[in-house]
Order: structure tokens, then C-alpha cells, then sequence
């Protein structure tokens, strides 16, 4: 067990949320808008809207999120308590590589940590930190449906599977 | 009765009288000459309140008023305050702490509930014992008397530290 | 709830409850004891802390019963080794990660995780994993929070979503690292602290209250708010003579609000304890020299001396006497009694914003009370804005449109935040509330009304059809804007609209505690307005004697009024612009220190109890009154007892006749004033004042389409919310400072001066 306590983040952080709202190409607001038409009750249209945003602005930002809120007529509060549920919307900015280490059940008994040691140690940052060159970014998340190939994490929408620390050491050292 | 036989059971009473007088004389002596000699006190006795401080000279009182609600003849007086500071630069262990903490010792009975309550450790008996004073009003006792930084300690009282210093009417036989 | 009655058996014995009846409220109301954190009654059903577990036969495993609805011939066991097991499991996984600070904790005392652990609670923690840490840190100026406390009922953010309709606190992260919290981390909402009160662990706790009393030391005193005009109940905890807090918690009141207070009533206390509380009477011998302490007797002497002259040189209606909808109505009916039995002047008058005499003179339906407005099925809003103004109304009209499916019509110019609860909004032009009243007056009007106010004719016809469709309670309210004839007609609304499937109810929306009560002891009856006696100044007004102080909208564009007159006695809590001008100044207590009654807008009268002894000398107000009547030779009989008092006040005024203090003791039994219901009045020649009224007023006015912010109103700095610092932080625009872990006070200064000249008519 660890000694350090463990400190919830980000959530504790203030943010400056500021006036400023996000705008779009009109590619962008037409695709919003398709995703908009599909949804009888407006605030269905969250995730998808969440994922565009993300993908436009590389995380939620504050005038990302002032931007949905105002598109979905919801209050800022509403984006922000599905934006922390989901591991995949990211509140905090991310590496351009986000690896993300399953936790769960399996991976956990077939050495996560080993793992997961290891990847921090080899980039020298902690659990959910970017790089100082904004290239890599680690977190836990849960399960990622690949329990018969564990241990594995993911980096961006890659599977990467029965990981070892060679195995690990070989697909960092092809990113750098 | 006659007077021959008065004036021997008198006599047989003086003699029996000086008898244990005398055979007490020998023997280790209870009296103590305080103030030339210190007192000793005995381990669990119940003198004047202290209030610590840890390690790091932090208050341990978090002002929570348990002694004050504890005590049965309402003896202490505590006004908490917060204090919003960093810890490094607080006063006490945790963000609250008695901005003003007293006890009357004109009504304070010494029964220990206060140590008891104190879920913090804060507050003990101490061994002083010389709370003797000129005004009523100075029964009143504040912080600083308390604190066991700045109490001021009678020097005519040293504490049993062996079985052999504790009294003999608690001792074990 | 249906009138129909099933038959539910619980622990083996029969009982009958009404069809639709929860489970948890039956078992309760029978007698057995079932805890429970997340359940609150009147919220949305949330079964997440599993504590209200019962036993129901033919159910496969253990079930809520906060979620559960009583069906006939339901077997349920509330009490076994099963249930208990389950109870005493789920109270350790709740402890699972609170600290055991509670000698810190403010709740620690009145908390229900203390209690529930003491009754459920293991002896000892079998965990020995970390807990979870977050530090403790300030979510506004006045909402601290340690978010490791919580154990996660939700029913803060059900509060700020369904009370306040405002969402301005949410649950995020998930698992064991949920927390509540805000977008930012830092609040921006009304600061009205419901989820402060309705948390049943330290989590989120009063952040002007912290740290300097516990619970168990405070004598609770029930009393009613002197802010708005709503009277919400509340509990006044007092520690040797200082009001330490305010708070309407369950376990000490039980009054019409429930638990809801607003920031007013719960954070602007801090007056009463000021050290800029006049401490003895003053006097200023010569004109523009400077105010002198003096004794009581002094002081009492000198004004009748000044009054007598007054009257003697100039005749008795030279004097004007000034009530106050912010003080008794002890002290109203004093100053009427003063005014007309012992100086003898037709010129009297409250120093209310607006009057509610044309209202109450023409009612024709009742009051709604607070509970009526909860139930209601149809509410219509003309003019207003309850959420800044009047906060527990705007509560009860949420709740009725969100948990009840009423109906909500709001005329008014600006779209105000009720509207985005309202089924129809009539957005009319800046001022033409009175047109809206007209038009609803008489339905020929319509055309001409609605072309006035710039709105679509149908938009008018939609709203009398939605009222004469309604089945339930039609509730009317009005706000400040209307005028003495509009008053008149909405006053006899209730007569065109009344049917036999539902009632019409009225709900002024006045500004001040006691602007109802004013109204009742008679001292709108006088022959002046406030604003004409400051303009008669000098000349028919020679002297005045006025309890409390002008409102800032009544000496503006007057400044030099006061100024003109021969003598001027004032009572006040603290030094004002019209103590400024002030011959006799004195010391007047305030609502913690007295007793009395106010009526709100229900209707209700309702006790004020003394909670502290009088700061420094000062006195109650009708009883400065009667000293001075007594000192003018007239002995007014109270016997320094504000029960002698109001029981005179129920032999003269009819609508009060009958109460008395004993009979208002109990807060969850509100009784109402009995107001004359009048017969229907002919409004013709009322319309056709209104007429012209409408027909003077400008029609190009530019509607506005801007939300007012949250707290336009709520924030603005007045004599009395000066007093609190934490309010100067919210009318500077609730700033964040740099770390939230310690007090905004402590690393924020706003210059207070700044902050004054914008306000209007704050309190």
C-alpha cells in the first residue's frame, strides 16, 4: 500500500472560467448541428458534442465548455458532471500520446502495476501528468474489454496488448 | 471509686499515651517542611489544567467544547475562532482553535471529566497546586496560565516517580 | 394523494393509509423508525445511501422504502437481524472514507452521521486502507466545504436544481473519487446556503459561521425573518447575548419554508451585533450641531417638549407620524395609536415602497399561503421578480411547475428567471404591468392592451383559457408595479375567474417583512404618502417622528426635505441619511431582541421572539412610543408587555381579533389573519381610470431581452446587509481569490464605499 495519500484531482482545482466561448468552422457546426436534429430532448446530444469539442480543441476547455452549455442550454455545472465522469473527455490538457493503462481485474492480476511503474518511471512523470514536451500523457482507466490479452493499455484508440516491460520499452522507444 | 484508684489509672493512660508518642519518635517523620521542602506529589494527582502543544509546538486544543459541555460545575469558558491560515502559519494543529480558553478555579472541582471528554488529548491535570490567591477574580485562570509553554510552575513540588514515593495508603500490599 | 385508503401491514400490525402514500413517510408517521441520509421529502427520489431498508414479502431481496409506494395488502417488516445487518454494513461502508474530525467540524453536534452512527455504527473500523483526502477549501464567501466529509446523498445538488432551479452544484468524478463541487470550483448562484442546511454530514457548512460556537451552546430561539416579505421561519442560536447564527433546521423549526432560507434571512444577521449600533439615545441641541449621548429620560423629555411646541405653534397635523414595514406590528399599531389618540394628526404613513391599501380594501378571494402556491395548478405572475425579491415564493412556484405540473404565466418586461419555468411567457413593454391588469380587467380590452404592450392579442386569450381550463388552485400574484386602480381590479380578479372546479387565490409581493402588517395596524391610512409628507416639508409638515428611516428612493431628488423641518425624532438601529438630519435620535432594538409579530404576505401572523437582551439601551420600538406618549400624558396601558400589546391590537383591528399570543405559538400551525372578503365591487369607473392611464403611456418602450444576473437584487448593499462583509464580496461580483483553501474575507478587500452608491432600495 502507499504511504502518500491519495489526493482527488483535478477536481479540487479552480479553473478560470472567463467569458470567452468556443467557436467552430461551419463544417464543424453543421456536424453539430446533425448530431443536434437526431435527439428528441436536446441534452441526449451531450457525449456526442463532448467528442467533437474535444477533438477540435484537444480537451474540454473553459470556452469549450461554455460553448456546450450554451449550444445545449445547459449549465456549465451539467457539462462539467459528465465531462469528470467519463475517462475519455479529457478536463485537463493531454500529451499527444495519451496512454491509458487498464486497472482493472485481470490486467491488475497479471501485473498492471509492474506496468504501470514502469511506464512513469521510463517517461519520469506520475500518474496522470504530461511530459514536460507535451507528447506523453498516462492515467488508469477501467476495464477496456481485452481481459484475455492482459495486461494492455491503449494509446489514442490503439490497443496494445500482453505487455512485458521489453514489449513496453519497444512501442514507447517507436513513438519518441 | 477511691482516689488511689483514679490517680493509677491516669497515670497507666499518660503512661500508655506517651508510649505511642514516644515510640514515633524514632521513626521516618510524614510531616514535609513546605514551603523550605518540596511537596511530593503523587502521579494521578489533579492540580491546575494544562493545555499542550505537539511536537511542533502547535496548540493541540481545537476549541470543540466537549470539556465545557463535560464539566459539571461549568467551570471552563471557551470562545473557538477560526484560523484560516496555511497550517505552517496556524496556531493550533487544525484550523480552528480557543482564541480565548479559561477556567474558574472558584468553581472548578477537579473531578477530571474535562481530561476525560478531551478527544484531542489536550488537556490534563497538572501537578500545580498552589492556586492560593489575594483577589477572587484571580481564580480566573486564562490561556496563558494554561498552557503548558507558559504556565509558570511552583517550585515547591516534586512529582513520585517509584513505587517506594508513592503514599502508603495507595500502596499495593 | 387520493382519498381512497388501503390496507398496508407492517411489524405484524394493520394499518390504513391513503392510496399514493410513500412507504417511508407511512412507517415513520406509525412509529417506527427508519433512518435514512438521502431521503427528503418534496425532492426527487435518489436511494443511493440503501440506510431505509425494509423487508416487503414477496419481494426477492431487501427494498428502499424512500422509493417504494404503499400498495394494498403489502406485508412489510421494518425491523430483524437481516435489515439490521444490511443497516449497520451500509453506515460502515459510508464511514468508509469520513474522517474522524468531528471535534473540528462545525456540524459536529446537530450532524446525522453522528447520530446514525451512534445508533448503527460499529465500535470500532474494520477498514485500514487511505482514505480518500481532498483538502478543506471555501466554495463562495459563504459556503465552506471539506469535500472527504460527504458521503454522497445528493441532496445539495437536488436542493439547488429543485429549490433554487439553479444547478449551480453537481456531482462529478465517479466511484469512490466522486465529489461535489462546481465547474471552476467556485460558486456562482444566489449563496441562498439551502445545501448548507439540508447536509446531513460536515460537508458543506456555513462559511461566515465557521469555527466560533458548537451546536449543543446555542439557546434556539424560533422567530421570523425581517428581510422579505415571505416570513420564513427560523431558528435564532444565541450564545451570552450574540446572535451567533441563523437557520431553519428541521430539528429546531418547523414553520411554512421547511428548511428553505435565503441568504438574507440566513447570512444577514451580523447587524444585529455590530459595533455601529447606536448605543444611547442622541440629541442635537442646535440645529447642524452635532449629536449628544443622552439618558433616556432626557431624550424622551426633550421630544415631547419639541412636539408640543410643534403642535402648539402650528396645530397638531404639522406633525407627521412615520411607521415602518420593517418593525412590529407592536410598534405600527403603537405610533397609529400615537398618532391619531395622543398628537392628533391625519398625517401618518409606513415608509413602504408601495401601498397595499386598494388591495386590501376591494379583496375579493383570499390569501394564498405558501402551501396553497406549492399545490397550486395555475399560477399567474404580473410584474415581480420573486426569485430576487421574494425568495420562498419563487421556491414554491418551482416546485409546483417541476414536482407538481402546474402551470406558470409571467407578465412582465424583462425575462426574468422564472420564465424559463414558465408554460407561457407574456413579454410585454417596459411599464405597461398596469395595461396587463386592464386587459384582463375586461376582455374587450385585449385588442387595444395588447397592441400597447406589443404583444400578440391571442398571447392574452391563451392565458384566460389556460385559467378557465384549470381544475385546482388558480393563484394571482403582483408585484410593485401596479398601480391603485390595477390593484383594485386584480383585487376582484377572482370573481370573473372563479368556477366551482377551482379556487382563485391572491399573493401580493411586497418588499418588506412587514409591509402587510403596516398596512393592517392602519398606517396607510393616513391622509399623506411618505413622498408627499418629505415634499410638504417646511411648510404643512413642521415636525416628524419616524421609526426606522426613508427608504433611499423616497430622498432621492429630496435630499434637502429633512432639512426643512422644525424638528425631527428618529428611531434607528444604526446612523442613516435620515438620522443625518435627526433632532433626537433613538436606540431601537432590533428583531433579535424583541418580541412581537409580523404578518407576511400569506397573511400569517407570526411570532418574533426575543432571542437576545437588548444591545447597549436600546428598546423596542412601541415601546419608545408609549414612553413618549407617556411622557405627552397619555398612558397607553401596555405595561412594558408586547403580549398587552398585540392583545389590543385583536380588540380593535378585526382581521386580527381573537389572537393572541398562546394561539400564534405553534410555528407549523400557521394562523391566518381574517381579512374581509368583499362582496363584488362595480369596476368600471377603476377600468376606465385605468384607461387613461394606459392610454398615456408611451408605446414604442424597448422590451428588454436580458436575464437579469443572479443576485441583482439579493446582493445590493443596504443599511442592514453593509453590515455583513461577506455581502460586499458578492455585489463586488462574487471575485475569486487566488487559493480557495483559505477565506475569500481574508484575501479580498472591497472598498465598501464603492459598493453603496449603487444601491437603490436594498436592505
Amino acid at each position: 500500500m502507499s504511504t502518500q495519500p491519495i489526493q482527488i484531482q483535478p477536481l479540487s482545482q479552480p479553473v478560470n472560467i472567463g467569458d470567452e466561448v468556443a467557436s467552430f468552422s461551419p463544417e464543424v457546426e453543421a456536424e453539430i448541428d446533425g448530431h443536434l436534429a437526431k435527439y428528441p430532448v436536446m441534452r441526449s446530444a451531450i457525449l456526442p458534442l463532448m467528442f467533437i469539442v474535444q477533438r477540435e480543441r484537444g480537451y474540454l476547455d473553459a470556452p469549450g465548455v461554455a460553448y456546450l452549455a450554451k449550444r445545449l442550454r445547459l449549465r456549465i455545472t451539467d457539462i462539467w458532471e459528465v465531462a469528470t465522469f467519463y475517462s475519455m473527455i479529457y478536463t485537463q490538457p493531454v500529451g499527444k500520446y495519451h496512454i491509458q493503462i487498464c486497472k482493472t481485474l485481470s490486467c491488475k492480476i497479471m501485473g498492471e502495476p509492474g506496468i504501470t511503474d514502469h511506464v512513469c518511471n521510463k517517461l519520469g512523470i506520475r500518474l496522470g501528468e504530461t511530459t514536460a514536451d507535451g507528447k506523453f500523457t498516462v492515467s488508469l482507466v477501467e476495464c477496456l474489454g481485452s481481459c484475455g490479452t492482459a495486461p494492455m493499455f491503449q494509446i489514442g484508440f490503439d490497443y496494445h496488448e500482453n505487455l512485458t516491460t521489453e514489449k513496453v520499452d519497444q512501442i514507447l522507444d517507436g513513438l519518441k | 471509686m477511691s482516689i488511689i484508684t483514679d490517680v493509677i489509672q491516669s497515670t497507666k493512660a499518660i503512661i500508655q499515651g506517651m508510649g505511642v508518642t514516644l515510640s514515633y519518635i524514632p521513626k521516618r517523620k510524614w510531616t514535609v517542611q513546605y514551603p523550605e521542602e518540596p511537596v511530593t506529589m503523587q502521579p494521578r494527582y489533579r492540580g491546575q489544567h494544562l493545555l499542550h502543544v505537539d511536537e511542533l509546538g502547535k496548540e493541540k486544543c481545537v476549541a470543540c467544547f466537549l470539556c465545557a459541555a463535560a464539566c459539571p460545575s461549568e467551570c471552563i469558558y471557551i470562545i473557538a475562532k477560526d484560523d484560516p491560515r496555511l497550517p505552517a502559519d496556524r496556531i493550533g494543529v487544525d484550523e480552528r482553535y480557543a482564541e480565548v480558553y479559561n477556567i474558574d478555579y472558584g468553581r472548578c472541582i477537579f473531578c477530571g471529566y474535562c481530561v476525560e471528554a478531551c478527544p484531542k488529548d489536550a488537556i490534563t491535570h497538572g501537578y500545580n497546586f498552589e492556586l492560593s490567591v489575594y483577589n477572587r477574580a484571580d481564580l480566573l485562570k486564562t490561556k496563558t496560565d494554561l498552557l503548558i509553554t507558559t504556565q509558570v510552575q511552583s517550585k515547591n513540588y516534586r512529582v513520585a516517580f517509584s513505587d517506594e514515593d508513592v503514599d502508603s495508603e495507595y500502596k499495593e500490599i | 394523494m387520493s382519498t381512497e385508503v388501503i390496507k398496508v401491514n407492517i411489524n405484524s400490525k394493520e394499518f390504513e393509509v391513503p392510496k399514493g402514500a410513500r412507504l417511508i413517510d407511512v412507517c415513520r408517521d406509525k412509529g417506527f423508525d427508519i433512518p435514512s441520509f438521502c431521503y427528503y421529502s418534496d425532492l426527487a427520489l435518489q436511494a443511493s445511501c440503501r440506510m431505509c431498508l425494509v423487508r416487503i414479502e414477496k419481494m426477492p431481496k431487501l427494498q428502499t422504502s424512500c422509493t417504494i409506494i404503499c400498495t394494498d395488502g403489502m406485508i412489510v417488516t421494518t425491523q430483524s437481524e437481516e435489515i439490521e445487518k444490511a443497516q449497520r454494513s451500509m453506515l460502515e461502508f459510508l464511514l468508509a472514507n469520513h474522517p474522524l474530525d468531528c471535534p473540528v467540524c462545525d456540524r459536529g453536534g446537530e450532524c446525522e452521521l453522528q447520530e446514525m452512527t451512534f445508533d448503527w455504527g460499529g465500535l470500532e473500523e474494520r477498514f485500514i486502507e487511505k482514505k480518500n483526502y481532498a483538502p478543506e477549501k471555501y466554495l463562495s464567501p459563504m459556503v465552506a466545504n471539506d469535500p472527504q466529509r460527504c458521503i454522497l446523498c445528493k441532496r445539495c445538488t437536488r436542493v439547488c436544481d429543485e429549490w433554487m432551479g439553479e444547478d449551480a452544484i453537481e456531482a462529478g468524478g465517479r466511484g469512490a473519487n466522486t465529489v461535489i463541487g462546481t465547474y471552476g470550483g467556485w460558486l456562482d448562484c444566489s449563496q441562498c446556503g439551502n445545501c448548507i442546511e439540508v447536509c446531513p454530514t460536515g460537508t458543506l457548512l456555513d462559511g461566515t459561521y465557521r469555527h466560533q460556537a458548537r451546536p449543543w451552546e446555542l439557546a434556539q430561539t424560533i422567530s421570523t425573518c425581517s428581510y422579505c416579505s415571505d416570513g420564513c421561519e427560523m431558528s435564532l442560536g444565541s450564545r451570552a447575548g450574540e446572535l451567533m447564527r441563523i437557520v431553519a433546521r428541521d430539528r429546531y423549526v418547523n414553520g411554512h419554508n421547511g428548511e428553505f432560507l435565503c441568504i438574507k434571512g440566513r447570512f444577514g444577521h451580523p447587524f444585529v451585533n455590530h459595533e455601529d449600533r447606536l448605543r444611547t439615545p442622541l440629541i442635537r441641541y442646535k440645529k447642524g450641531g452635532k449629536l449628544i449621548p443622552a439618558t433616556w429620560d432626557e431624550a424622551i423629555r426633550y421630544t415631547a417638549e419639541k412636539l408640543k411646541a410643534a403642535a402648539a405653534a402650528y396645530g397638531p397635523d404639522a406633525l407627521g407620524v412615520v411607521g415602518s414595514p420593517r418593525i412590529t406590528n407592536e410598534a405600527n399599531y403603537a405610533l397609529h395609536k400615537f398618532a391619531t389618540e395622543v398628537v392628533g394628526t391625519k398625517n401618518y404613513a409606513a415608509t413602504d415602497a408601495f401601498s397595499l391599501k386598494p388591495f386590501f380594501d376591494n379583496l375579493g378571494a383570499p390569501l394564498a399561503t405558501h402551501r396553497d402556491i406549492r399545490y397550486a395548478k395555475t399560477i399567474l405572475l404580473i410584474g415581480g421578480e420573486p426569485e430576487e425579491l421574494q425568495p420562498l415564493t419563487a421556491k414554491q412556484i418551482r416546485q409546483a411547475v417541476s414536482n407538481g405540473a402546474a402551470k406558470l404565466i409571467v407578465i412582465n418586461s424583462v425575462p426574468i428567471r422564472l420564465v424559463e419555468h414558465a408554460a407561457q411567457f407574456i413579454h410585454i413593454r417596459p411599464g405597461m404591468e398596469n395595461a396587463a391588469v386592464w386587459a384582463l380587467g375586461h376582455s374587450s380590452n385585449e385588442t387595444t392592451a395588447a397592441q400597447k404592450m406589443g404583444i400578440e392579442a391571442n398571447e392574452l386569450s391563451a392565458l384566460r383559457q389556460t385559467i378557465t381550463e384549470t381544475e385546482g388552485d388558480v393563484v394571482i400574484m403582483f408585484g410593485g408595479e401596479l398601480n391603485a386602480a390595477a390593484q383594485m381590479i386584480v383585487a376582484q380578479l377572482a370573481n370573473s375567474f372563479r368556477a366551482d372546479t377551482r379556487r382563485v387565490l391572491l399573493h401580493p409581493l411586497p418588499l418588506y417583512n412587514n409591509s402587510v402588517g403596516a398596512h393592517d395596524m392602519g398606517m396607510m391610512n393616513g391622509a399623506m404618502s411618505v413622498a408627499e409628507m418629505l415634499d410638504a416639508t417646511g411648510s404643512s409638515i413642521r415636525a416628524l417622528y419616524v421609526a426606522g428611516s426613508f427608504l433611499p428612493e423616497h430622498l432621492r431628488g429630496r435630499e434637502e426635505a429633512l432639512a426643512k423641518l422644525d424638528f425631527l425624532a428618529v428611531h434607528e438601529l444604526f446612523e442613516t441619511d435620515t438620522t443625518a438630519f435627526a433632532d433626537v435620535v433613538l436606540p431601537a432594538a432590533s428583531f433579535a431582541e424583541i418580541d412581537g409579530t409580523f404578518t407576511n404576505n400569506d397573511g400569517l401572523v407570526q411570532r418574533v421572539r426575543q432571542s437576545i437582551p437588548p444591545v447597549h439601551q436600546a428598546k423596542p420600538d412601541w415601546m419608545i412610543t408609549a414612553a413618549l406618549a407617556a411622557e405627552l400624558g397619555k398612558d397607553f396601558g401596555f405595561q412594558m408587555s408586547a403580549s398587552a400589546v398585540f392583545r389590543e391590537i385583536a380588540e380593535r383591528i378585526p382581521a386580527y381579533s381573537g389572537l393572541r399570543y398562546p394561539v400564534l405559538k405553534d410555528e407549523s400551525n400557521p394562523v391566518q389573519a381574517r381579512y374581509n372578503i368583499v362582496e363584488p365591487r362595480d369596476l368600471s369607473s377603476a377600468l376606465n381610470e385605468l384607461k387613461q392611464t394606459v392610454a398615456a403611456l408611451p408605446d414604442d418602450g424597448e422590451k428588454s431581452n436580458v436575464t437579469p444576473r443572479v443576485g441583482h437584487e439579493l446582493f445590493k448593499i443596504g443599511t442592514l446587509t453593509d453590515k455583513v462583509s461577506q455581502f460586499h464580496l458578492l455585489a463586488a461580483g462574487n471575485p475569486r481569490p487566488d487559493t480557495v483553501r483559505v477565506s475569500p474575507l481574508y484575501q479580498i478587500t472591497v472598498d465598501a464605499k464603492l459598493e453603496r452608491d449603487a444601491a437603490v432600495s436594498g436592505d
